[in-house]
């Protein structure tokens, strides 16, 4: 029998407030579907700033004007995530126009909201199947998630050397043979499953592999591909390009799989915010969800249809909710920069 | 004056104005244009708005809580955390080795080239001189993908074949690490190096030299004692100008020294801008960058305490002279296979590594069994991409206005410097190199923020806003290349015209440019291919109507095929090698 004392009913006292706050907020704030839908009918279609392959996403805005005819015209701009924020928020204070949707982690897009540069969206009206995981607050919801993965080199990795848990990603057999993405990202994820101690245990490890370390994680699972290293831990969708490219790899999803949250948000100073809310909300049922996946292997696991959501099906996950991210912010950021450095052998 | 001299000889129309002198333009603006002070002006409020701003926008978004200038609040946070941290200052020596190390070998290998082809008689020269301009036809970053591929310790092509022989490279040297950045950031220095350093050697008036040889010199204490402290200007502009620039430098470390451990300032940098899970930390980079300025300052001491004393270095006088040539004799072999050695290393062999990328589905070492997987999709996806066409003509003109400004604005900034004789001219050289310390990624804000500002310009989302963009941060070594030619012009030639009643215009077009045509040419050529190549600037400034070449380049690499990437680059590089070898040609005519 669970025994509430104060702390609880004060928690749950704190949360339905909060939530009947958001609610009410939405209510007095976020249009109807009626009234989006013929709001983008006079806008003049949609801008997404992002850094995919550009054929990728205007076949994915292809698509979106396929379910929403009346948009007339969709622009893909390729941004860099470095240069991404300081080009939205300097557009955004000059008053715009900037990209009307934004993908990106949920710290970040907190920031956005509270310098007063997104809008509010009722995404049940919309058609999204609500929670507080998927549609956390009116002003972001999960566009996407980026899980991580083992990905090997067949021809080095082979049989009961294929690893199966995290611990044998960092096996000393591995020194010299392995690498990494530059920031150690992958080692924040994974502490709401594993701790901290045991997230800063695993970095050490894998640093004293002297890993070969790469500033992005495509170059990272090219390495594997190529067989400069044996094996990586690299992002999920890097690591599925490199199959359907029938490189000599093998895909290896490992307990528990850390599942960072993409959130997609509308900003104030974009010119065609309604079409943008569409466009989200797209995403966030299952036939944006999945057209997203097939172009770009990144799948919204907390959307049903989803590749994703199969294949993680019965997996052990590990990711932050979006309040989580935004209260531990500084924290996590500090935990990066810690076991980055860690990393590279400082 | 030479036999040679490209001074146009062609006869003008005549009117007279009120004293009688001839004149071809109106004669208001013929008395304006008489005015050193007025072209002062000019140029020097021109160059506020260009290089003032951007350096501002830095330094006031180094004081700002989030490090975006038009924030909120002010903070002494940033500068506590970065210089109050061992860490960050230890990034500053590694940085220093890194830059250092790469522009010690440059220079040296730069002035060995040009000594070469300028003063001795080798043969091919004209087809050298081409071929050593070459490397700028490649982004660093595919010049380091392209060297990663020769040389990665277990799938390198170069480390595949040596293997049998020698054992495991990496044994001997591993690409990996600092030693494999500072060599291919070498390759990628030593062309604009050689462009810099080779107008200035070649304007060497061999009676100087003739003149210590008569004294008793040998050939070492000629170069020790009369050659070096006449290039020291030339020399001085390189070094600053390298410096700065490996220590902003990211392409190369990215792919060479991460993976080697190796931690620098800029990679520092980009970890601040680019942090998983929270707001970029532009403030603590802002703050990283400033001492930049500590070396941009120092490096304009040094130059100014250098160049005081100008007409010393000035070689191209009324006294005619005929730049002599050194005969190699036996030694000549040994040069043309230095110069080949240089080719083969910087644009043969990357360039090789790079079309065997863009044929193969996945990055791989070369064997029969991917060989049987290449195929020419990339560059068949490259053509059916109608963004590339309109890529292709977008950073064409770009690259146009950019030169063209450049040549007008640096030639205008060298004559006020080093002519004018006013007292404050120094002050258009210190806004000249102001962009060198100055990130591409803050130049870009400030464009932003300058274009939304003027609103009426209708500039943002336009190709000339990102040709304004190089403008500036190409304006260092413009100025500097112009300045570094137009020092070894001395100023009795233009004061000769002068006296025999040319007006100051009359002066520059008929007199001063035609001396000055190599190092226009030279400039040109330059910033042509950079202008093409550059990334940073264009990225913040995209819109969907301006895209360039540079960013669908990286895009395709960023984002997962590498395989277009290097199918683009092998293409980029075709183009601009016969470009750069037509100019070359060109240059080579209008030689004095």
């Amino acid at each position: 029998m669970t025994i509430y004392n104060r702390r609880h009913i004060l928690h749950a006292l704190a949360a339905a407030t909060a939530l009947s706050g958001t609610v009410t907020h939405a209510r007095a704030s976020a249009p109807s579907r009626e009234e989006v839908i013929d709001a983008a009918k006079s806008e003049s279609g949609l801008v997404w700033y992002d850094h995919y392959d550009a054929g990728a996403a205007r076949s994915i805005l292809e698509n979106f004007q396929r379910a929403y005819p009346f948009v007339k015209k969709v622009d893909f701009i390729d941004v860099p995530s470095a240069q991404k924020t300081a080009k939205v928020v300097q557009e955004s204070m000059a008053g715009g126009p900037t990209t009307d949707v934004l993908l990106h982690g949920t710290a970040v897009t907190e920031s956005l909201h509270q310098r007063g540069f997104l809008l509010e969206t009722d995404w049940a009206a919309l058609g999204v199947a609500t929670s507080p995981v998927l549609t956390p607050s009116p002003y972001m919801i999960v566009a996407t998630t980026a899980p991580y993965a083992a990905l090997c080199n067949t021809s080095l990795v082979k049989g009961a050397d294929v690893p199966q848990s995290w611990s044998d990603m960092v096996d000393p057999k591995w020194q010299g043979r392995t690498g990494h993405w530059m920031r150690a990202a992958f080692f924040v994820e994974i502490i709401p499953a594993i701790g901290e101690s045991a997230a800063r245990d695993l970095a050490k490890r894998l640093a004293a592999l002297r890993p070969r370390l790469f500033d992005g994680q495509f170059p990272l699972a090219e390495a594997v591909g190529s067989g400069e290293i044996a094996l990586a831990i690299t992002a999920y969708d890097s690591a599925v390009r490199m199959v359907e490219k029938s490189a000599p790899v093998k895909l290896v999803l490992i307990d528990p799989t850390p599942v960072p949250l993409i959130v997609g948000s509308v900003l104030k100073y974009s010119k065609n915010p309604n079409t943008a809310r569409l466009f989200l909300a797209w995403l966030g049922r299952p036939e944006g969800a999945i057209m997203f996946e097939k172009f770009t292997k990144r799948g919204n696991y907390f959307v049903d249809g989803t590749e994703i959501s199969k294949v993680l099906k019965g997996h052990k996950l590990s990711y932050y909710t979006a309040a989580e991210s935004i209260a531990q912010a500084s924290k996590q950021n500090a935990l990066e920069t810690e076991f980055s450095r860690t990393l590279t052998g400082r | 004056m030479s036999a040679r001299s490209s001074v146009d000889p062609s006869p003008m129309p005549r009117r007279t104005d009120r004293r009688g002198r001839t004149a071809v333009l109106p004669p208001r603006i013929d008395h304006a244009l008489r005015t050193p002070r007025l072209i002062a002006g000019i140029v020097g409020g021109l160059l506020v708005l260009l290089t003032v701003v951007p350096l501002a926008l830095l330094l006031v978004g180094s004081f700002r809580p989030d490090g975006l200038p038009l924030a909120a609040g002010w903070t002494f946070a940033h500068y506590i955390d970065v210089w109050g941290s061992a860490y960050d200052w230890w990034l500053v020596v590694n940085t220093l080795i890194f830059a250092g190390g790469s522009t010690c070998l440059a220079v040296g290998i730069a002035t060995a080239l040009s000594w070469l082809l300028e003063r001795t008689d080798l043969p091919g020269r004209g087809l050298f001189r081409a071929m050593i301009l070459m490397p700028m036809a490649t982004p660093p970053l595919l010049l380091a993908i392209g060297w990663a591929l020769v040389l990665a310790p277990r799938i390198g092509i170069v480390s595949v074949a040596v293997q049998p022989l020698i054992g495991p490279i990496d044994r001997w040297f591993n690409i990996y690490g600092m030693p494999g950045a500072i060599f291919v950031q070498t390759l990628a220095y030593v062309p604009t190096s050689v462009l810099m350093l080779s107008p200035a050697i070649r304007a060497l008036d061999p009676a100087l030299e003739e003149a210590a040889v008569v004294a008793g010199a040998n050939r070492w204490q000629v170069m020790r004692r009369v050659g070096l402290p006449i290039l020291r200007p030339a020399l001085l502009s390189v070094v600053t100008i390298l410096m700065i620039v490996g220590m902003l430098a990211f392409d190369v470390p990215a792919v060479i020294a991460i993976p080697g451990h190796v931690n620098l300032m800029s990679i520092e940098i980009f970890r601040l801008m680019t942090p998983p899970s929270s707001f970029p930390d532009y403030g603590a980079a802002a703050a990283m960058n400033t001492v930049l300025f500590a070396f941009l300052i120092a490096g304009l001491i040094f130059y100014r305490r250098t160049i005081r004393h100008a007409a010393r270095f000035a070689t191209v006088s009324g006294k005619g002279y005929k730049p002599a040539q050194v005969p190699l004799g036996a030694w000549r072999g040994a040069a043309v296979a230095l110069m080949l050695l240089y080719f083969v290393l910087a644009v043969l062999l990357p360039f090789v590594a790079l079309l065997w990328a863009s044929v193969i589905p996945y990055f791989a070492g070369f064997s029969l069994h991917m060989l049987q997987r290449a195929s020419l999709s990339a560059y068949a996806n490259l053509v059916a991409n109608s963004r590339l066409r309109e890529a292709v003509i977008n950073s064409a003109l770009i690259a146009a206005a950019t030169a063209a400004s450049l040549i007008v604005l640096s030639f205008l900034s060298a004559w006020i410097v080093l002519r004018s004789k006013l007292r404050r001219a120094w002050l258009i050289d210190v806004l000249c190199m102001i962009p060198l310390g100055v990130p591409p990624l803050m130049i870009g804000i400030a464009l932003v923020v300058v274009a939304f500002s003027a609103r009426f310009l209708a500039l943002y989302g336009t190709i000339w806003v990102i040709a304004l963009g190089h403008v500036i941060v190409f304006l260092p070594i413009a100025s500097r290349m112009m300045q570094a030619g137009l020092i070894q012009i001395s100023a009795e030639l233009e004061e000769a015209a002068g006296m025999a009643g040319a007006t100051l215009f009359q002066t520059l077009r008929r007199i001063t440019m035609p001396l000055l045509s190599a190092t226009t040419i030279a400039l040109t050529i330059w910033v042509l291919v950079h202008s093409i190549r550059e990334f940073s600037i264009a990225v913040m400034l995209q819109s969907g109507r301006n895209s360039v070449l540079s960013t669908i380049l990286y895009s395709y690499w960023d984002t997962g095929s590498p395989e277009r990437a290097a199918a683009l680059a092998v293409l980029l590089m075709i183009a601009l090698l016969a470009l750069v070898g037509i100019l070359s040609l060109t240059r080579r005519r209008l030689e004095i």
